[in-house]
């Protein structure tokens, strides 16, 4: 059962839960809603690098820290009923494709078009992927946190 | 997986095609070239604003000739004429008195306007013109349809600083010449 | 300088090429596997993170990739990656980050036994003894998954992380380090950019971040062993996932479209040259870079702290030279010039035997001279 309001307070995770999926399925997801919807670029689709810039905190300059690849999509959706609404990504990934996919899905959650269900359950389990990365990641530091005050004693 | 429909335009294969044909254009000066094997039914003026443009250069659109969308396709600022480095301009109407676009200078002569003349037909029509030059072989002759002359007159005095100049791409619905810097234009009717 | 083109070596060069891959499908005799990209990222996850780092562009599958054909060579998998990446358009800049969100695995400090947050150790060979662990010659896929099923029984249930203030912040409120106001000077794309000395930080810091690991720890380690007065301490090393941010291009709201695992690190040393006597405060360094990569950043660091030491207080060693560093640190630019050197110099190589040739024959004509003219003293005194 989707916790839909959980889904919408999470909406800057969205593009990244659903790239958490297997590709396959976000595609397979896309391509239902393409089949209901109909989708036209309001830019042209892009896939390429991106610099990095990252302020360092010695003396506060910003520096390029490198390159990333970057996929960027953005739609004009039409419902069968006439509604035209927008949806668009941005994703750290070469694939202008996948964009587009994630950014129909944008589209259609945003504004409950049809099939926004089925959106909301991918993007569900996608935070569920996260989040079990995140256990794992706190778990580390929770297991390796160095305790001083037990070597104190060990020394007395 | 092609979620999205695009037309040829906005392709990059076309892109490449287009861009082809547009260097054959400016280096054969007064050489009429189809850009259907490129850019299929689209207009020719958005195929070359499409190939040429990306978002580190400025175009103008002062005649109002592309709509929203394709302002936006192209993904680069829209800005007056004068200072833009693209610029479509529908050729029935003459120049405006004032007008100037970038010529460029000694050290940047690159630093100019590339105009893109948008007409009734290339290839053919009252308006004759006699190329000499570069990339022209003794003499050319390329006619039109639908351009103002004072475009050429215009351009003459753009061009008679080289390096300095505006370099001329004429288009109709689906064909292209270009005119460089280098060619030296006299009109005949 | 004059190469040769070799007309007869075509086939020569198909077939080097051809037992390259020989090279490295030699095992296939006896069942062996090919290589799973996954495998390379997980099992060989610092030779992953260094070549991430020094390729310049954060994509692990093809740094794995990179591995993978280029058999292991991590100047060679840089390469790929550096060349891939300029058959690419540059679509954009991202906004600034900082790495206050970073998601760590590993934060310590050598300065301070207390920061604020704590001293989390993480994954790190740094207290092993380096003792071998023979029972991994005969690991059964069974050992493997059981090593990790053992650990993931009782993960946290709470998945929010914490954020952890810096301890360069800490020592700043303290008036012990020198503050300073964020610089607008826009970053330097070493990319895009030639290389003009004198270069501002901006650069060197981007050299540095994709410099090659050995380069970097041999010229930081010449500081650290007095050719230079960098003597450092790690103020605060930080391993982690850095969520990156960006404004959804139609609401303007930052959204996360990826994150990248880094390297941050800062040093404290003494105040250094052209510090001020009467309010002394201690010098820092910094360093980031892509992937898991400590040793390279604290390396980083030092040559960092060097190379400010060196433009205050004038070049005391090479490492205080920020042309001497910055130049040599590149494993792309120092491997290609090396292996050029495979390349036929025949002509050029012949030029300098003639040379040589005609120097010998003048030497001996000269030799000759010599020694007639002493014989012929000697038939004249006779």
């Amino acid at each position: 059962m989707t916790d839909y309001d959980e889904v919408f307070a999470a909406r800057p995770q969205w593009t990244v839960a659903l790239a958490a999926l297997p590709k396959p399925e976000v595609f397979a997801l896309a391509g239902r809603l393409a089949e209901t919807h109909t989708v036209r670029p309001l830019a042209v689709s892009q896939a390429g690098l991106a610099l990095l810039p990252l302020r360092e905190s010695v003396q506060k300059q910003t520096f390029y820290l490198g390159e990333l690849p970057l996929s960027t999509s953005h739609l004009e959706i039409e419902t069968p009923d006439g509604t035209t609404v927008q949806g668009a990504a941005l994703i750290m990934a070469d694939d202008a494709d996948f964009a587009d996919a994630l950014a129909l899905c944008d589209g259609v959650l945003t504004h409950r078009l049809s099939g926004w269900e089925d959106v909301a359950g991918q993007v569900a389990e996608g935070l569920e992927r996260l989040r079990h990365q995140a256990r794992i990641r706190k778990t580390m530091l929770t297991r390796s946190r160095v305790n001083f005050s037990l070597l104190n004693e060990d020394d007395e | 997986m092609n979620l999205v429909s695009v037309e040829p335009v906005w392709r990059p294969e076309s892109q490449q095609r287009g861009y082809r044909v547009l260097l054959d254009a400016m280096s054969y000066p007064g050489r009429v070239l189809d850009l259907r094997d490129a850019f299929g039914e689209s207009r020719a003026e958005l195929g070359i604003l499409a190939c040429l443009i990306d978002d580190i250069v400025t175009f103008s659109d002062p005649d109002g000739r592309l709509d929203a969308r394709e302002r936006g396709m192209l993904n680069a600022p829209c800005i007056a004429p004068d200072l833009a480095d693209y610029i479509l301009h529908a050729a029935e109407r003459p120049p405006l008195p004032d007008y100037t676009p970038k010529l460029g200078s000694l050290y940047r002569p690159d630093d100019s306007a590339t105009l893109i003349l948008s007409g009734v037909e290339v290839g053919q029509g009252p308006l004759t013109l006699l190329l000499e030059g570069p990339g022209i072989e003794h003499q050319a002759e390329l006619r039109l349809t639908g351009f103002d002359p004072a475009w050429f007159a215009r351009r003459d005095a753009w061009v008679s600083n080289f390096p300095e100049g505006v370099d001329l791409f004429l288009c109709d619905r689906f064909r292209v010449a270009a005119l460089p810097r280098t060619s030296r234009v006299r009109q005949t009717e | 300088m004059a190469y040769v083109a070799i007309k007869g070596g075509r086939g020569a060069i198909h077939e080097a090429k051809n037992q390259l891959e020989v090279l490295r499908t030699r095992g296939a005799e006896n069942g062996e596997p090919p290589l799973r990209l996954d495998v390379i990222e997980n099992q060989l996850h610092f030779l992953h993170s260094e070549v991430l780092s020094e390729g310049g562009l954060y994509d692990p599958e093809l740094a794995s990739l990179a591995l993978k054909q280029s058999l292991g060579d991590t100047l060679e998998a840089a390469f790929f990656l550096r060349a891939f990446r300029s058959t690419r358009p540059r679509i954009g800049i991202l906004p600034e980050l900082n790495t206050s969100k970073m998601r760590l695995i590993r934060r310590i400090s050598a300065a301070f036994k207390e920061i604020p947050g704590g001293q989390m150790l993480g994954p790190t060979p740094d207290y092993t003894q380096r003792l071998f662990n023979f029972s991994l010659m005969e690991e059964t896929p069974e050992a493997f998954r059981n090593a990790l099923a053992d650990w993931m029984e009782g993960l946290e249930t709470d998945a929010e992380l914490d954020t952890f203030p810096k301890v360069v912040d800490f020592l700043r409120a303290q008036g012990l380090v020198e503050d300073c106001a964020p610089s607008e000077e826009p970053p330097y794309d070493i990319t895009r950019e030639p290389f003009v000395f004198p270069m501002p930080r901006s650069a060197a810091l981007s050299i540095l971040s994709r410099g090659q690991r050995g380069s970097l720890l041999a010229l930081a380690y010449s500081s650290m062993r007095g050719y230079g007065s960098v003597h450092p301490t790690v103020g605060e090393l930080r391993v982690g996932y850095l969520p990156i941010e960006a404004p959804h291009p139609v609401t303007g709201v930052p959204i996360e479209i990826g994150e990248v695992l880094m390297t941050e690190c800062e040093i404290i040393t003494g105040a250094g040259p052209g510090a001020d006597r009467k309010t002394p405060k201690l010098g820092l360094g910094y360093a980031a870079c892509f992937g898991h990569n400590e040793v390279k950043a604290i390396s980083m660091a030092v040559l960092d702290r060097a190379l400010v030491n060196g433009r205050r207080g004038g070049k005391l060693a090479p490492a205080e030279d920020p042309e001497f560093v910055l130049m040599h640190v590149d494993g792309l630019d120092s491997m290609g010039f090396c292996i050029h050197y495979k390349l036929p110099h025949y002509v050029t190589f012949q030029a300098g035997l003639e040379q040589l040739r005609a120097k010998q024959s003048l030497a001996k004509e000269a030799e000759a001279q010599a020694a007639e003219a002493v014989v012929g003293k000697r038939e004249v005194k006779v």
